[in-house]
């Protein structure tokens, strides 16, 4: 009964945990454009990250070490340098977006301008990492977060013409007026979303944090195969409710307010209560993940000690880390650049290092003096290849896509 | 790291910086021109349409004063910056003038009803709210219109 509870609560908090402000802002936006006629991309990186977050769980599990530390001591500090400066990039930049998104859903509640909320959000993100345990931190904003599925019962409250939403999910191609060109920047941006790399960082280290053994595995999979898909339902929900509010009306989705209002004009006040929550929940949750997945990157490599588990003052340069990563990102915020377009562009940039973050993985999974038996399996390993070619293809094609169109135009 | 990669490297990024800056330094054409008219029409568009949205759901007792008052003030900052990244551009020939000629008056009416909608929801005057809604309406369909001409 324990440890169906467990299960329960850990697919619970994977759901809730699963959407960030990338996949708020980038299904929203596809929603209004496309309708679900990038349905398709979201389950494809849904599956993408189930695969590699089970390799990042059993690693965790088997091994007792972040993939970071493993991917230094297999690679060689200079591969691994590369790949520290282009995930630690990435994350600080997902970092300012979330921290920009708390700030977004705050001023959503109070009307008071963002920017003042800012620097409150990152004393606030910074306070609950240093004081608050791991596994409240996880749990809390993960269960917190499933407010989101409003935008499910938003989705039925809507009416939508089924048929309508069928035959969109199973077309391939822009809509009309829309082109190939901006249909790929917003299928890259939606697999970035779902695949961005601290998820795995993480997944990873959070099962360090929490001990994990090789009787977690069970656990690790019911969270990444059950929790992650369900997740990835609210995504396309996101991209539902965007599309069946926009697209007959030819109206882009370029804000937050924007993105919640389908939930009001479904649920009523209740319903956009609930949806400010689940923003605020998902954001701040994110926030948190990405502030330690720094901590977790650097200290890793650097072969500090690191991690919530162990008091702050043994682990002082991961939390400095996490720290000076905070202080960056409001840094940057305060110049008043738009945190929707730093979330647009860290989906752009986190497409291009997703080789650099998901490679080395594949390689460490393959590693029995590390796994033993529970090293990957030919089935693995094979949907491991075709997801890396898919990556590689999509890290490619992000930047000339974001130049082309004007990031999405 | 090989020194010969390094330069590599460099040599890649600034061949691809340089692509990157060419179409931002050269002069506007007419067409580049008629698609920044398309760009701000759309961009009012959507401001115009997300008013009218929450001016219904409003008046319908779904959205609450601060939320409206934030999506409301988005709509209007969207319109004000169409309306100046069209100002700010040269206008490169008579065609794209003309053009600038059809475009603006819609500009301007998308800002004037948009920020009109703010009072209106702040009397909560159900027949003010719709009649407000309905003059969205309309300049949207221009707006949808012009777009749909010219893109």
């Amino acid at each position: 009964m324990k440890k169906l509870f467990a299960v329960t609560l850990g697919i619970l908090t994977a759901i809730g945990g699963f959407v960030d402000i990338g996949d708020i802002v980038a299904n929203s936006q596809t929603g209004a454009r496309f309708g679900m006629r990038l349905a398709w991309v979201v389950v494809l990186g849904v599956g993408g990250i189930c695969v590699y977050a089970e390799m990042c769980g059993r690693v965790a599990a088997v091994a007792h070490r972040g993939v970071f530390d493993l991917v230094r001591e297999r690679l060689g500090p200079r591969i691994a340098l590369v790949n520290l400066l282009g995930s630690y990039a990435v994350t600080m930049l997902t970092l300012t977006a979330e921290i920009g998104g708390v700030a977004l859903a705050v001023e959503l509640a109070t009307s008071v301008n963002y920017l003042l909320w800012v620097p409150i959000a990152a004393f606030v993100i910074w306070v609950v990492l240093w004081r608050v345990k791991f596994s409240t931190l996880e749990r809390v904003f993960g269960l917190a977060g499933l407010a989101l599925v409003i935008f499910v019962i938003a989705v039925f409250r809507l009416h939508p013409q089924w048929s309508v939403l069928g035959h969109e999910a199973t077309s391939f191609g822009p809509s009309d007026g829309e082109e190939w060109a901006t249909y790929g920047f917003f299928a890259v941006a939606l697999f970035a979303a779902a695949m961005t790399p601290y998820e795995v960082f993480f997944f990873s280290s959070g099962g360090v944090e929490e001990r994990w053994t090789r009787k977690d595995l069970t656990l690790s999979r019911a969270n990444v195969f059950v929790g992650f898909p369900l997740g990835g339902l609210l995504s396309l929900a996101i991209m539902a409710c965007a599309s069946l509010v926009y697209l007959p009306v030819g109206a882009e989705v370029d804000t937050l307010g924007q993105a919640a209002l389908p939930t009001a004009i479904a649920a009523g006040k209740l319903g956009l209560a609930l949806v400010i929550l689940g923003f605020f929940a998902a954001t701040f949750g994110a926030a948190l993940e990405t502030g330690l997945s720094a901590g977790y990157t650097v200290a890793q490599y650097f072969g500090w000690q690191w991690g919530k588990y162990v008091p702050p003052r043994r682990a002082a340069r991961f939390h400095t880390v996490i720290i000076v990563s905070i202080l960056i990102g409001v840094a940057v915020l305060l110049t008043t650049v738009d945190p929707i377009q730093v979330t647009e562009y860290s989906l752009v940039f986190s497409a291009v290092v997703l080789p650099l973050t998901y490679l080395p993985i594949l390689v460490v999974a393959n590693d029995r003096e590390y796994l033993g038996d529970q090293a990957n399996s030919k089935v693995t390993n094979v949907l491991g290849l075709a997801y890396l070619v898919v990556i590689l293809v999509v890290a490619v094609a992000a930047v000339p896509l974001m130049i082309v169109t004007g990031v999405g135009g | 790291m090989s020194r010969r990669a390094m330069w590599y490297g460099i040599a890649i990024a600034l061949v691809l910086l340089l692509g990157a800056a060419v179409p931002m330094l050269r002069p506007i054409d007419p067409a580049g021109y008629e698609d920044r008219a398309v760009a701000s029409a759309e961009g009012s568009l959507s401001a115009v349409r997300t008013a009218a949205l929450l001016a219904r759901a409003t008046a319908s007792g779904k959205a609450f004063g601060p939320y409206g008052a934030v999506v409301l003030g988005d709509a209007r900052e969207a319109v004000a910056t169409a309306q100046r990244e069209l100002t700010t551009a040269r206008v490169p020939d008579r065609r794209s003038a003309a053009l600038r000629d059809e475009v603006e008056p819609l500009l301007a009416e998308s800002s004037a009803a948009v920020g009109d909608v703010g009072y209106v929801l702040g009397t909560g005057d159900r027949a003010g709210i719709d009649t407000a809604a309905a003059r969205l309406d309309r300049i949207g369909d221009r707006l949808e219109s012009f777009v749909e001409a010219h893109r």
